[in-house]
């Protein structure tokens, strides 16, 4: 046993030294997208999202997926160089595009900024709400190694968000992510003795394919649950031979 | 977001890091213990490289399932669907084509030599030293590229989770899967393998019904698919495509060395059918779980810095803490058992091949197997210099590995048991005549040299050689064809 015992505690040094390091080194940044989410539980959120962009935005494509029971108003964004401070700059709504589940949102205002913040609400209905975020269609260079998280995520609520993963800040309502990109949604839940917000759900009608995915995805179950029976069935035959 | 808010956020992430780092230390505690208490029992080659021909089929089926569920499936081919959608899931049932392959035409015939390794396969039926010591060096080549795969899922996941740099977590994967292979072999191999299944299993089981509930259900995730790229929920792949890797890797592991090293290991060729037949009922799981893991991510989270990232960022920032835990604890040990499995044969195709039977015959058992312990050691490092690189994709290396090796496997070994008229120079010319084929059709081929996959023209190639070379050369003599045939 003392030879595990050395084993595993050499790894567990190890571990704990690379832990420390990237700990350290991470506190030192600033994350490249930061993220604010302000829910209550009167059925709106309001939504801050800061892009510091490594490149222009010339291109940059942003997109946004529709959730059951959340209406998302007008984004405004707020563009400029990095040189002049964000919330000096004009806002502008951006247009919007539906293209199935997702609204695409472009405006040529924000061509050659290096800098981007979008603000807008949602308004949900329900115990749960999904509060969708504005993120880029490509990943956004960030001069940066893919294992550091770029994106920091922070949700303050009375409820709780159950997706993407949070982690509560302290005692208070706030939460808490940082992700190597920007999720598409982040759902939050109020506890049962939390009263939920009335009303009819505003239910949001998708009308589009998909694209056969139902059908192919069954087909593939399907094949799977005949072939493992039948090829059991026949390997189950033969007698049991000797150790050859 | 100033630095004083990152910090706390660190803090709290930090309680997860400690956490994933205690399963990892769990898990490699179990590993050694598993190691240590067989190490008697691998005391000898048998034992070190076939668990004494003791698996049966349940253990036999968890272990031929774990072996080819790799790193390149539990994270290359996540990455793979999400960024190609659903098509890919198709060469699941394509490849298990090459299981009945295997079933019917390789494992009945090749249990009869009671060998350890593919290589005595080809000394026993071809009469070769050539022949052994070719599919060894060849063996060792393409088994570089297919554990650098491993280490190379393992250091992406390591760099996640422990935002550790990648050259770091590299080493780190090569160090743990180097030494439980070292430790245990095939004993250890067999029981991680059944420990795979059940982590696999189970996380799944849990992680693809909160995925479905929280992103959506399958019609939802479609429609989010379709408006991205049509190809995502239709034929990214198209059906040649398809085929194409579907032969490479089926018919690979028909006469894939570790996995035959695996069918050595089972006890009977009834366990050994069904042992295939359980492999094909965990692998049907893992395939639809994998599949739904790529798609839900894309959806979830559309602008991954790389697809490759999708399951640890899956484990570390999406799923429930205990959820997520147990998807990358199943990450952890997918690519540290098929590295090991890798390692075993690389090992075995070191010391038992080149060094016991080619250098030094008169090799007693204890330094076979000290030859063996060290192969694993010293030949671990070259596949770290290749992950080093990150050369593609793991998938896509892993498909290419595949290619390769059908390309001077197959024909050899099938044609070798199927057909008496096959011939040592038969073998010899096919296995160099493929894999050249295969090395040649890659440089060319985009993607399709005259009408051929690299591993088409491979296998084609290898056919061809085989055949012709053995009608012009002399057969095997008869007690070889009696044993084979009689």
């Amino acid at each position: 046993m003392t030879v595990v015992t050395r084993f595993t505690s050499a790894f567990w040094l190890v571990f704990q030294a690379f832990d420390a390091d990237a700990q350290s080194r991470a506190a030192d940044r600033t994350a490249p997208v930061s993220i604010e989410v302000v829910a209550t539980d009167d059925s709106q959120a309001m939504v801050t999202e800061r892009f510091r962009l490594v490149s222009d935005a010339a291109g940059l494509q942003l997109q946004l997926l529709q959730r059951p029971c959340a209406i998302v108003g007008p984004v405004v964004a707020f563009a400029s160089s990095l040189r002049a401070p964000l919330a000096g700059s004009a806002g502008v709504t951006l247009a919007a595009r539906a293209d199935g589940p997702w609204t695409l949102l472009s405006d040529s205002a924000i061509v050659d900024a290096s800098g981007l913040e979008l603000r807008y609400t949602v308004t949900g209905r329900g115990r749960s709400v999904d509060i969708p975020l504005v993120h880029p269609r490509e990943a956004v260079p960030r001069g940066d190694d893919d294992r550091e998280g770029g994106v920091v995520l922070r949700v303050a609520t009375p409820g709780e968000p159950t997706f993407p993963r949070l982690v509560r800040e302290g005692v208070g309502g706030t939460w808490t992510g940082r992700f190597v990109a920007v999720p598409s949604f982040v759902r939050v839940e109020w506890e049962p003795a939390v009263r939920a917000p009335a009303g009819p759900c505003p239910e949001v009608a998708i009308d589009a394919s998909d694209g056969g995915l139902t059908w192919r995805l069954w087909t593939l179950v399907g094949i799977m649950a005949v072939w493992v029976p039948l090829y059991l069935a026949w390997a189950r035959r033969g007698s049991d031979g000797s150790n050859e | 977001m100033g630095p004083s808010r990152v910090r706390r956020i660190e803090r709290v992430t930090g309680s997860q890091l400690t956490a994933f780092y205690l399963a990892v230390a769990a898990y490699l505690t179990l590993v050694c213990g598993i190691g240590l208490y067989n190490y008697r029992r691998a005391s000898t080659e048998e034992g070190f490289l076939a668990a004494g021909r003791s698996l049966g089929p349940i253990l036999g089926g968890a272990t031929l399932m774990a072996n080819q569920v790799s790193a390149g499936a539990t994270i290359g081919m996540v990455g793979f669907h999400y960024f190609s959608g659903i098509s890919y899931a198709w060469t699941w049932p394509l490849v298990w084509v090459g299981w009945v392959v295997a079933a019917l035409f390789v494992a009945p015939r090749i249990r009869r030599i009671a060998g350890l390794t593919l290589p005595d396969y080809f000394a026993a039926r071809f009469e070769s030293r050539m022949a052994r010591a070719i599919a060894a060096v060849f063996i060792l080549t393409v088994y570089a590229m297919m554990l650098s795969a491993q280490y190379q899922a393992g250091g992406l996941l390591f760099g996640v989770v422990g935002g550790m740099p990648y050259g770091t977590a590299v080493l780190i994967v090569a160090g743990i899967t180097t030494a439980y292979t070292a430790l245990g072999g095939m004993y250890s191999n067999a029981y991680v393998g059944m420990l795979k299944a059940v982590l696999l299993l189970g996380s799944y089981a849990l992680a693809v019904p909160y995925l479905m509930t929280h992103v959506g259900d399958v019609r939802e995730i479609g429609q989010a698919l379709t408006a991205i790229d049509p190809r995502l929920t239709g034929n990214w792949f198209g059906w040649r495509q398809l085929l194409a890797i579907s032969m490479a890797l089926g018919l690979g592991l028909a006469a894939s060395p570790y996995e035959i090293s695996a069918i050595y290991s089972i006890q009977s060729r009834r366990a050994t059918r069904l042992a295939i037949g359980y492999s094909f009922l965990f692998q049907a799981c893992i395939g639809i779980g994998v599949l739904l893991f790529g798609l839900s991510m894309r959806v979830a989270m559309p602008a991954l810095p790389a697809a490759d990232l999708a399951t640890p960022v899956l484990g570390m920032s999406v799923l429930p803490p205990a959820i997520g835990l147990l998807v990358l604890l199943a990450a952890v040990v997918t690519f540290t058992r098929t590295g090991g499995a890798i390692l075993l044969t690389v090992a075995s195709a070191v010391s038992h091949d080149i060094y016991a039977e080619l250098l030094k015959p008169s090799a007693s058992e204890r330094a076979r197997v000290r030859a063996g312990r060290l192969a694993v050691l010293t030949f671990s490092a070259i596949p770290v210099a290749l992950a080093f690189r990150k050369f593609d994709m793991v998938n896509f290396i892993v498909i290419y590995a595949g290619k390769l090796l059908v390309s001077f496997l197959f024909v050899p070994v099938v044609a070798g048991l199927n057909w008496k008229r096959a011939t040592r120079h038969g073998a010899v010319a096919s296995m160099l005549g493929g894999m050249a084929a295969c090395l040649v059709w890659s440089r060319l081929g985009s993607p399709y040299f005259l009408g051929l996959d690299p591993a088409e023209a491979g296998v084609l190639a290898s056919a061809l050689l085989m055949w012709a070379v053995s009608r012009a050369t002399a057969p095997a003599s008869p007690a070889t064809i009696e044993k084979f045939f009689g």
